[in-house]
């Protein structure tokens, strides 16, 4: 040391402490570069908490809009694709097969990026919230499609045949007979997908939608209080995700039939 | 039995499935009415495929089907309204666990039978009930016992007041306890004079409720005649070698 240079396991050291001393100061006051003398108003945790909870609460809301219509519209859209994919239709089962493969092998990252920032090149161009339901209902109807057609295949085939043997229709059987065991089978699958929605909207803040993430990305810049506000940010997160599927095991369980299983949610 | 009217006619059924297996081989066989028809023999020798291709679960390779005076093999015919007239029982019941008992039977009457929901439900109670099973309308088929599951099967197959009833195995999948209790389900309608098609291995049964008797091998029908008959002297040296196994395994 006496030369001036350090090894490299020195300064791995020294980076650790100085970077665990930040996060310390962080955690406890707020901020490392806190000066006593400066009087900033965000130090005040009474002053914090009552200017950010407020927008916390309205990111979450509007993710929450977001969310729910695109996991109503993309429940719409898998239940429709899966239904294409068990018909010995060729063209409806192959757009519904290309659709499902191109949504699921590319990163929803990407695919937001395309529709907010590259569609508006070809004139397509609505606000951003749409932009963000378009994206997240094409997403998750990829991802739907797959576990309502997986919940199909799971039906024994003598399920359509009774049907069909008391003169149903294919349409009849399908709708009344297998749809309704394929979509109860598949609430656990259905509500983890539900569950990674929500948490994937977070990435909605990269097109400028005012989501929890991006709220919190906001104040954290006013603030320099990052560790603060994003745990906040992840306590928002954690409450909702959390009690959704703790009321959605209640109701499973409630609404449980006899003898027609599904899994754990 | 000569003088009624032929409500089935399967004549030279084929049916192949892929990888060269002529499961059906010109089978050909009259049904009358009110008349009960046993189809016996060895597994994989056919039966189940020649009754799944009377109501046309399975499409016939070839050979005419007349049902009711109508050929419904022919192009263009409405194979659902087929379908509603007749009655099918699997050897897994295949009930829809989704729905309550009453549902199950209710179902294919409004839908297929356009009938009103209260109609339908009328129709279903007095079936349910002609069959003992009053007290598990609203219960759902998991709560049910295979011979409970079997009859609630027959009711909702009876519901939709079906000229011809088929019946697979209907008690191949029960406890041996239970068998009887469906058993009876069949006699007794055999007894109302519903016309009946069924796949079974109660030779015992069959002598005594059939009126007319099938034995098949390899797709073939080996031997038919009037049931008592058969089952007591039966003619081809086939029929004598299986009637002989399987009533020593019983
Ligand atoms: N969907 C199918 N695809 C291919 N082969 C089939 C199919 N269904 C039946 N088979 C074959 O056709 C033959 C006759 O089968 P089938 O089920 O009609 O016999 P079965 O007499 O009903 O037998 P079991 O007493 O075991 O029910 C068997 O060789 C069977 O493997
Ligand atoms: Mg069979």
């Amino acid at each position: 040391m006496g030369t001036g240079h350090f090894s490299s396991v020195q300064m791995l050291d020294g980076i650790g402490i100085v970077t665990g001393t930040m996060m310390f100061y962080t955690l406890i006051n707020g901020s490392f570069y806190s000066d006593p003398a400066d009087i900033d108003p965000w130090q005040d945790i009474g002053f914090y908490s009552r200017s950010v909870i407020p927008r916390l609460l309205g990111g979450m809301i509007s993710a929450l809009q977001v969310v729910l219509i695109a996991l109503v519209i993309g429940f719409a859209l898998g239940l429709l694709m899966a239904t294409f994919r068990t018909l010995s239709n060729r063209p409806l089962n192959i757009v519904a097969t290309a659709y499902s493969d191109l949504f699921r092998n590319t990163p929803l990252l990407v695919q937001l990026t395309f529709i907010a920032f590259g569609l508006p090149e070809i004139g397509f161009n609505p606000p951003v919230f749409w932009d963000a339901v378009i994206a997240l209902s094409l997403n998750t109807g990829a991802y739907q499609s797959e576990i309502i057609r997986s919940g199909i295949q799971a039906i024994p085939k003598g399920q359509m045949e009774a049907a069909r043997s008391l003169g149903m229709t294919n349409t009849q059987a399908m709708r009344h007979i297998i749809l309704p065991q394929a979509v109860r089978i598949t609430i656990p699958p259905l509500a983890n997908e539900s569950v990674n929605m929500f948490l994937n909207s977070s990435l909605l803040s990269v097109i400028g939608f005012m989501d929890i993430t991006r709220v919190g990305n906001i104040v954290a810049i006013q603030s320099f209080l990052w560790a603060r506000t994003f745990l906040y940010v992840a306590v928002t997160y954690f409450i909702i995700t959390y009690s959704f599927t703790t009321i959605l095991r209640k109701a499973e369980n409630k609404l449980k039939i006899p003898g027609l299983g599904g899994g754990e949610i | 039995m000569s003088d009624k009217k032929t409500l089935l006619e399967v004549h030279d059924l084929h049916k192949m499935f892929p990888g060269d297996i002529h499961a059906a081989n010109g089978v050909s066989f009259k049904v009358r009415d009110k008349q009960v028809v046993a189809i016996v023999g060895a597994s994989g020798s056919g039966k189940s495929t020649v009754l799944r291709c009377i109501n046309q679960l399975e499409k016939p390779t070839s050979g005419t089907i007349i049902f009711d005076g109508e050929e419904i093999t022919k192009e263009g015919v409405d194979i659902n309204t087929v379908r509603s007239e007749i009655g099918f029982v699997f050897q897994g019941f295949e009930l829809f666990p989704h729905l309550t008992v009453l549902k199950n039977v209710t179902v294919a009457l409004e839908l297929v039978k356009s009938l009103s929901a209260e109609e339908a439900e009328t129709k279903a109670k007095e079936v349910i009930e002609s069959l003992d099973l009053d007290d598990k309308l609203n219960a759902y088929p998991g709560e049910l016992s295979g011979g409970q599951k079997q009859r609630v099967a027959i009711a909702r197959a009876l519901a939709m007041d079906p000229k011809l009833m088929l019946f697979d195995e209907p008690t191949s999948a029960l406890d041996p306890e239970l068998v009887g209790y469906v058993l009876d389900t069949l006699r007794l309608l055999a007894n109302k004079g519903m016309t009946m098609v069924v796949v079974t291995h109660q030779i015992h049964f069959a002598s005594e409720v059939a009126d007319w008797a099938i034995y098949m091998t390899e797709g073939k029908v080996v031997e038919q005649g009037v049931a008592k008959e058969m089952f007591k002297n039966p003619k081809e040296e086939r029929t004598k070698q299986f009637l002989a196994s399987t009533l020593k395994d019983k």
